[in-house]
């Protein structure tokens, strides 16, 4: 594994470093993306109810906001990973002039898109597998929204991505 | 054959390369010789396709320089081009995948004759060893021209005799070295050639078996290519002993 991945990376990279970044990665946008749902949902959810000490009373005009509200601000940490991905392919190609002038024998070698393969992969890699996860992660709050709002008061379960990406409440 | 043709290259408003015509026969032992400054870098990295230039032309065997070809050229620079993580082994083994021609034979034996560690990352060497594998990956990457500028940077004088020793012997008849060198003395005993250049121009290209026909001596050829005045040195010293030391001395004589 370690062998295959040398080849997508800048030479010498520590791939175990590199992958155990995008894993990092990944689980941060992650962890974040559930926690800010979370606390969203249930502060919503909670709206829902009068809460009385003993029990709780679903108020007669309750309405959940849309899920596109609730989910705002999920997947920031995912928009800032794709900056940070997008940094790493920088640092990738600016390695190449770290130390040495290593860009020399890139510029040598007879296939042009070496270069570009070893700077771009992972990189890119990682941004789709982490649009692929936020997507799933999308799509499985919206399940939540719909299971656990009460009948009668669901919002619209649209997915209005210009709206979750919105900082306007 | 590396035929460059009137190629000019400027760096803002400054002329480095100033209609250089310059033809390259396979086999050739270049010495490349000039002040700092004068162009040797900048028409090495023409040659390779590393900086744009504004007029003329280089062909390499009848055809320009393009990812096609440019395997048959290979560059060694004291700014070094080896990968600083990765280790000798890994660098040949590198070389071998993207490097058709790869001399894995020439590779190893020239590490095991400089006695350079095989599996330590090249970061981790001293100076004099970083040039020593610079010039061997540029030795053994299976160019036809090899294009060498001030490689030896920092080596000791024993050093660099042994790499002259080890060029000469291993160097097939059809490989070509160009060598930008201020060692001039040095180098002078194996180079089949000297080409000069000042300001961007080549000002002198002779071939050095010439040279000792004509019993003059590639340094008193170069000096003499380059105007240089031995009295300079002494002249600059007498006027800077004319010269009054401080402002009391000055005001003294007056």
């Amino acid at each position: 594994m370690d062998k295959r991945l040398l080849r997508y990376l800048p030479p010498g990279t520590d791939t175990k470093a590199a992958m155990k970044n995008v894993i990092i990665w990944l689980s941060f946008a992650s962890a974040c993306n559930i926690f800010v749902f979370a606390y969203r949902y249930y502060h919503a959810w909670e709206d829902l109810y009068l809460n009385q000490i003993y029990r709780w009373v679903l108020r007669p005009d309750a309405q959940m906001p849309d899920f596109s509200a609730v989910s705002q601000g999920t997947l920031l940490t995912y928009l800032t990973s794709l900056l940070l991905l997008a940094g790493t392919a920088l640092d990738n190609y600016r390695s190449f002039h770290r130390e040495s002038v290593s860009s020399y024998v890139m510029r040598r070698i007879p296939d042009a898109k070496e270069l570009h393969i070893r700077c771009l992969t992972v990189p890119l890699c990682a941004a789709t597998l982490m649009t692929a996860l936020m997507i799933a992660l999308l799509f499985i709050e919206r399940a939540v929204y719909i299971a656990f709002t009460p009948t009668g008061c669901l919002g619209d379960t649209s997915i209005d991505l210009f709206r979750i990406l919105s900082m306007r409440g | 054959m590396l035929e460059i043709t009137r190629l000019t290259k400027f760096y803002g408003a400054k002329k480095a390369l100033d209609n250089v015509n310059l033809t390259i026969q396979p086999g050739e032992l270049i010495g490349l010789f000039g002040e700092n400054g004068a162009g040797k870098t900048t028409l090495m990295k023409s040659v390779l396709g590393f900086l744009h230039y504004e007029g003329g032309t280089i062909l390499l065997d009848g055809e320009p320089v393009t990812r096609k070809n440019i395997g048959k050229l290979s560059f060694a620079t004291s700014e070094h081009s080896f990968f600083p993580n990765l280790s000798p082994e890994a660098h040949g083994e590198f070389y071998g995948e993207h490097f058709q021609a790869f001399r894995e034979k020439r590779f190893h034996g020239l590490l095991d004759f400089f006695q350079l560690p095989k599996n330590k990352p090249v970061r981790s060497f001293s100076m004099g060893q970083k040039n020593q594998f610079e010039v061997i990956m540029s030795l053994c990457q299976g160019a036809d021209y090899i294009l060498m500028d001030e490689p030896f940077a920092g080596n000791d004088i024993f050093n660099r005799e042994d790499f002259y020793k080890v060029l000469l012997g291993i160097l097939e008849p059809t490989e070509t070295v160009i060598l930008a060198t201020h060692l001039i003395e040095e180098v002078s005993g194996f180079l089949s050639r000297a080409v000069l250049i000042h300001e961007g121009r080549i000002v002198g290209d002779v071939r050095t078996a010439d040279l000792d026909e004509q019993g003059v001596s590639l340094m008193d050829y170069v000096k003499q290519s380059y105007h240089y005045r031995a009295d300079r040195v002494s002249r600059a010293l007498d006027d800077f002993a004319g010269e009054p030391e401080t402002p009391d001395d000055t005001e003294e004589t007056s």
